[in-house]
């Protein structure tokens, strides 16, 4: 309180410097053995093409190449995390509240985990064909998993106490869950969203990599059999900033309405 | 509500009738938790009976663990008892929970509500609509001088201003009938007993009906008009200490003789069931 507020300010810039420190050296590291990688092992540039090339396909081929498909994969990442976030929270509220269907469903959710999507990719693709649909439902597949067990978990972290008393001023079972469990379940909830985000996308991939002929998926699969693997990092490099920017846009949207979450208890208190 | 036919045929009995003026009557209330398939019962309380006329304090001590918080809750209606009976101005019924304004031992404020909608949370669940319980809170928090910290989330107060808006919280829902369950238990010994005095106003202003519960004897004393000593579990209510100090009452009878040879009877009393308890547990 008594530090001058520049001092205090400069200091935490400085503090978040040598925090962020570290994460600089590692990935200054890894930049410049990529880039001189071929000059230093005389491997061919399509083993592992030099970094500024394949930011410069990244930039030249993106209006022909790596825009349009990024779109079509956006729209069935978005998809398939809407789906699955929107099942994976029903069913999480409902096989918490109904003991039976948590016997009944759950043990079959769990081993629905345990197959490998990719194959089950290649049926949904004879069943739903070639379109976005099989896709979304492959990133919706993977995605509710993580929610609907956080929120099972969420909902059931309320404590006794304060159901007690719910329970004290004779509050309904609606009132119970929408003043009490459903709030206190919301960050359990949205650290299931901010895994979900991550590998929606590579439900989406997978979806495209079994049978479509849009997105980064089939730019992959060509550009790889052509050996322009320069072409394929750019792809790669385009689903990293996807991800990470689903991933950025639920912390916002966690920061923002869960607020209350990152208070810190107040030194005086 | 399971009143079995034996207590309907007590009730009928002439002489059985409550005084006019009493507004809790627990009736020979026995307690058991879980049953064979847990590994036996725990006996909480066993034929406990008392009875709490309207506007007075009455407190309840014991050591812990005897089952003044299960005592309690099935005053409260929010568990049945296993036997006996609960009657609110000599009436059964089927849901009493109306009846009670009740804090329970840990302030149980929201993380996610501020200060002002904890407060509103008693009135908005009862149907007030939001925005005019958050106007109520509004008001009760000023009256309380806590006004200034409507806005700012239960993790941002001290101990005691969470129990003083806990307390507002309960206080808003308009029971005459409190329940407190150690409602001071986890404060400092001077926050509790600015606390204390607090209560002791309030209660001058409204002249609610109490039942209070606490393991600090000097507090039962200061605060009440009749102490009930409970004995080591099972829980039997075992003694009744009536507290004939003049009100109003400050903290500067703590140490008025009268004040501390009441103190060191009920002491006497509860102590041999502490001892009891601490060679059990
Ligand atoms: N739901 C329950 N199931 C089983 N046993 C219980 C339950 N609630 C309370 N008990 C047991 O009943 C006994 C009385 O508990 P209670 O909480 O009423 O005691 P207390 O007098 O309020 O104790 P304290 O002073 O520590 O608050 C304890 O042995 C406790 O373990
Ligand atoms: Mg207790």
């Amino acid at each position: 309180m008594v530090e001058p507020v520049e001092g205090g300010r400069r200091d935490r810039v400085v503090t978040r410097l040598k925090h962020a420190l570290p994460l600089l050296i590692t990935v200054t590291v890894i930049i410049l053995v990529w880039e001189f990688f071929g000059k230093i092992t005389g491997e061919p540039e399509y083993v592992l093409p030099p970094l500024h090339k394949i930011l410069i396909t990244a930039v030249d081929r993106s209006l022909d190449k790596l825009l349009p498909a990024t779109s079509v994969t956006v729209q069935e990442i978005m998809a398939g995390f809407a789906l699955g976030t929107i099942v994976g929270f029903l069913l999480g509220v409902a096989t918490f509240h109904v003991e039976t269907l948590r016997r009944a469903i759950m043990p079959l959710v769990i081993a629905s985990q345990a197959v490998p999507v990719l194959a089950i990719a290649p049926i949904l693709v004879i069943w739903f064909g070639f379109g976005i649909e099989p896709k979304i439902i492959v990133a919706g597949l993977i995605v509710f998993f993580p929610v609907t067990i956080n929120t099972m978990a969420g909902l059931g972290a309320v404590e006794r106490d304060v159901i007690n008393l719910m329970n004290s001023l004779d509050a309904t079972p609606r009132q119970v869950f929408f003043k009490v469990r459903f709030p206190a379940a919301l960050p359990a909830i949205f650290t299931g969203l901010k895994n979900a985000a991550v590998i929606s996308v590579i439900g989406a991939i997978v979806g495209e990599w079994v049978g479509s002929d849009a997105g980064l998926g089939p730019v992959m699969i060509a550009a790889n059999s052509a050996f322009k693997t320069d072409l394929v990092f750019a792809a790669i490099l385009y689903l990293a900033v996807i991800g990470v920017s689903l991933f950025l846009a639920v912390s916002l949207a966690e920061r923002k309405l869960i607020a209350w979450h990152f208070l810190t208890r107040n030194p005086r208190g | 509500m399971s009143a079995s036919s034996s207590n309907a045929a007590r009730a009928e009995t002439p002489g059985a009738q409550p005084l006019p003026d009493v507004r809790v009557w627990a009736d020979h209330v026995t307690k058991e938790f879980g049953g064979a398939a847990d590994g036996g019962a725990v006996v909480a309380v066993v034929d406990a009976s008392l009875k709490v006329s309207r506007g007075e304090f009455v407190t309840l001590v014991g050591p812990s663990g005897c089952g003044k918080s299960t005592l309690l809750n099935i005053i409260a209606g929010l568990i049945e008892p296993t036997d006996g009976r609960i009657l609110i101005d000599g009436q059964e019924e089927a849901n009493r929970r109306r009846h009670f304004g009740y804090m329970f031992q840990r302030d149980l404020l929201l993380p996610w509500r501020n200060i002002r909608a904890n407060v509103a949370l008693g009135i908005e669940v009862l149907g007030v609509p939001k925005r005019k319980a958050r106007e109520m809170a509004g008001t009760i928090l000023d009256e309380f001088g806590l006004g200034g910290f409507a806005d700012k989330y239960p993790v941002q107060l001290s101990g005691g201003m969470r129990q003083r808006a806990a307390f507002m919280r309960t206080l808003l829902c308009q029971r005459e009938i409190l329940l407190l369950d150690e409602p001071f238990g986890a404060l400092d010994a001077l926050t509790r007993s600015v606390m204390q005095e607090w209560l002791l106003k309030l209660w001058g202003r409204h002249h609610h009906t109490i039942i209070f519960i606490t393991h600090d004897i000097e507090e039962a004393v200061f605060l009440s008009d009749r102490i009930l000593t409970m004995s080591a579990r099972p829980g039997r209510i075992k003694n009744e200490f009536r507290v004939d100090l003049p009100r109003p009452r400050d903290h500067t009878i703590l140490t008025t003789p009268a004040f501390t040879a009441l103190k060191q009877r009920v002491l006497d009393d509860i102590y041999e069931e502490s001892v009891r308890t601490a060679e059990a547990g």
